[in-house]
């Protein structure tokens, strides 16, 4: 009899425990989730914008090479910012173009015009994790994805190293999320989220492995509108390889009338 | 000696490049700030070349240009204008220049893109010169019919010269119909070597003497994984038949005949591979053709961290016409693979194999390209017919023509 009522104590116990761990995994995903959409709706309501920058890829031995691109964006609250990446130097890849069209619960289109053979090819999703241009960064990366595109999980909030004034003043949540596209290159990534103003910090990613792959760090943030906050300079450094790419705006115009018709799979050869 | 096109091609063309000159100086006059824009614009290719056929003459017997070199210029510009009245206006250009010291034909300009583009609501007008590409394929495209080739720069027709045209397109959410008026026809240059058995003739034959660029409509759809495009062309068509004509029965006459082609091309992308197909059904010289392809392409990523992508190529072409055919295909197979290296040089390697089920011909094709500089980067092609027995006129004309070629670029 007593072994019984030892039996059902532990039973009950063992029932809290899991009913709480659960509980705390549901708040744990939905903090998560609502840190992911306060950078989301932070960001919302800018319309469009064309920024100029450089792209400067660095290998292991340091040697450094340089390449000049404009990025034009379209928001897209129903599917996702549209985006369409323009190089123009390197002269030989002048007019390379990158047309992403991102999707909710389908996969993104992306679509890559190549001047020197006069085609358009499109990007499969088998290669979505393949290097842009020669880049640390992945046409994944590329793209401007939506909050539905991941899961997520709060880990916790801690002092976050500010790049800019090289000073750790910044409180930032950390939270996971997993890529919910099998294709993703990644298992999951960690972000660092400014509590005040959104701003993303620092990404870790990782690989399908679940090995730290590459780092992304956001530098030199400015205020445009009095509301958007953008790094002046990113970097992407490839822990495994130890290349770095490095991605510094030289400037970024906001509400200049961009449509539809200038992201349109045709743009890619205007 | 063998073609006197050229000549006059090139005094053509010098007129046209004159008239281009000041088209582009009169605008940085009355507008320096256009002008600055177009500086900022213009894209220099220069380039070193060097050509070594394996064997000493051509199979003409008549040339003897196994090892030469010469020069390659491009001057591109890609510019917008935003006038009050009209906005988004873009200007496009592309002028090619190439010399060789030994071939003659290989001495020449060619004015690839000179063209106006402007949007009104909707529709996009265009006029002037372009080319165009149709297609899907990797091996040959089919459909792609708007430009005449440069038999100078390649023997696959893959690189095209300047079409004159007037456009119309109207644009939609998932694809785009365009309307193209093509007003003028350009014979071929061609080179001495390859050669294609016998010296081409001077003079051109044309069918009922009709010499008409045509006219041609595209309706271009993108429908989630698929993409496809409908065409039509009805002109003279770009490829020659090569005849001995009884005004010159020792040379090849290039005979130029009228065509009329229901197109259609089109490109299924799913998780694991791409399906692709060209295909063209037409009436030439009072018969009915038809010609089409079909293939697949299979990306690997078991080596991604060296090389980015590979990419396993197998094609099927047929074509009805036989020796009336604008290819060498009328019922071959193709097998290749591309590797795209993903890292910042940005190198690639192509190699292609094509096998003849009628007659058993082979040939196959190897390229590369490697920047290794910011401003400089190299490109080398080898093409070799393995075998190709006479029945197969236009395989058996490039036996014995097999060559490397080998370019430095400088881009700026």
């Amino acid at each position: 009899m007593e072994t019984n009522k030892y039996k059902l104590a532990l039973l009950f116990i063992i029932a809290v425990l899991v009913s709480d761990l659960s509980q705390a995994e549901q708040s744990s995903r939905k903090k998560g989730y609502d840190i992911a959409l306060a950078v989301d709706n932070r960001n919302a309501g800018f319309q469009d914008s064309v920024a100029k920058l450089s792209m400067i890829l660095e290998n292991s031995q340091g040697r450094k090479t340089v390449r000049e691109l404009e990025i034009k964006v379209l928001e897209n609250i129903r599917n996702g910012d549209k985006s369409l990446i323009k190089f123009n130097f390197p002269a030989d890849i002048k007019g390379t173009s990158l047309l992403t069209h991102p999707f909710k619960n389908q996969a993104d289109g992306q679509w890559l015009f190549l001047p020197a053979v006069n085609r358009t090819k499109r990007i499969s999703s088998r290669n979505k994790s393949g290097a842009f241009m020669g880049s640390e960064f992945s046409f994944e990366d590329m793209t401007n994805k939506n909050i539905e595109d991941y899961t997520y999980n709060y880990i916790s909030t801690e002092a976050c190293f500010d790049y800019e004034a090289k000073t750790t003043a910044v409180q930032c949540d950390i939270i996971e999320r997993y890529p919910i596209d099998k294709h993703s290159g990644y298992s999951k990534q960690i972000m660092w989220v400014d509590q005040l103003d959104k701003k993303i910090y620092k990404i870790e990613y990782y690989d399908r492995k679940n090995v730290l792959l590459k780092v992304f760090k956001a530098h030199n943030f400015v205020l445009y509108k009095n509301r958007y906050w953008r790094a002046n300079k990113v970097v992407m450094h490839n822990v495994q390889t130890n290349k770095v790419t490095s991605l510094e705006y030289k400037s970024i115009k906001f509400t200049i009338g961009l449509n539809d018709r200038d992201f349109h799979r045709s743009a890619l050869r205007d | 000696m063998f073609t006197s096109l050229s000549g006059k091609n090139f005094r053509t063309s010098i007129r046209y490049w004159k008239i281009f000159i000041i088209y582009i100086t009169t605008l940085g006059f009355y507008t320096p700030c256009l002008a600055e824009d177009i500086l900022d614009n213009l894209v220099f290719d220069l380039a070193s070349t060097t050509r070594y056929y394996i064997n000493k003459n051509g199979k003409n017997q008549v040339v003897n240009n196994q090892f030469s070199y010469g020069y390659k210029g491009e001057i591109k510009l890609n510019t917008k204008f935003d006038f009050s009245q009209f906005k988004d206006i873009k200007f496009s250009s592309q002028v090619f220049y190439n010399w060789n010291n030994k071939d003659e034909e290989r001495r020449y300009m060619d004015i690839r893109k000179a063209n106006v583009y402007f949007h009104k609501g909707e529709n996009k007008f265009g006029f002037g010169i372009d080319t165009f590409f149709w297609g899907a394929s990797e091996s040959i495209n089919l459909v792609n019919v708007l430009n005449q080739s440069d038999i100078s720069e390649s023997i696959d027709g893959k690189v095209k010269l300047g079409q004159t045209f007037i456009s119309v397109s109207n644009q939609f959410s998932n694809g785009e119909i365009t309307f193209i008026y093509l007003p003028k026809f350009r014979a071929i240059n061609f080179p001495q070597r390859p050669s294609y058995g016998l010296p081409i003739s001077n003079s051109n034959l044309f069918e009922n003497n009709k010499k008409d660029g045509g006219y041609a409509a595209r309706a271009l759809f993108y429908v989630e994984d698929y993409e496809f495009a409908f065409s039509y062309f009805k002109g003279t068509r770009r490829q020659p038949i090569l005849i001995r004509s009884s005004m010159s029965p020792e040379l090849l006459t290039p005979f130029y005949i009228q065509t009329e082609n229901l197109l259609f091309d089109g490109v299924y992308l799913t998780e694991n591979f791409t399906l692709k197909t060209e295909a063209k059904i037409g009436k030439e010289l009072g018969d009915g053709f038809t010609a089409a392809s079909f293939g697949i392409e299979y990306p690997s990523y078991l080596f991604s961290d060296v090389i980015d992508e590979v990419i396993f190529i197998g094609e099927y072409i047929f074509d009805d016409r036989k020796i009336t055919a604008e290819t060498h295909a009328q019922n071959d197979i193709f097998v290749g693979t591309k590797f795209e290296f993903g890292d910042a040089s940005q190198s690639s390697l192509r190699m292609l194999y094509s096998y003849d089920l009628d007659y058993r011909g082979q040939y196959a094709e190897l390229s590369y390209q490697h920047r290794f500089l910011d401003y400089f980067r190299v490109k080398a092609k080898f093409v070799k017919v393995l075998t190709a027995s006479s029945e197969e006129r236009r395989l058996h004309a490039l036996v014995g023509e097999e060559f490397v070629k080998f370019s430095l670029h400088y881009a700026f």
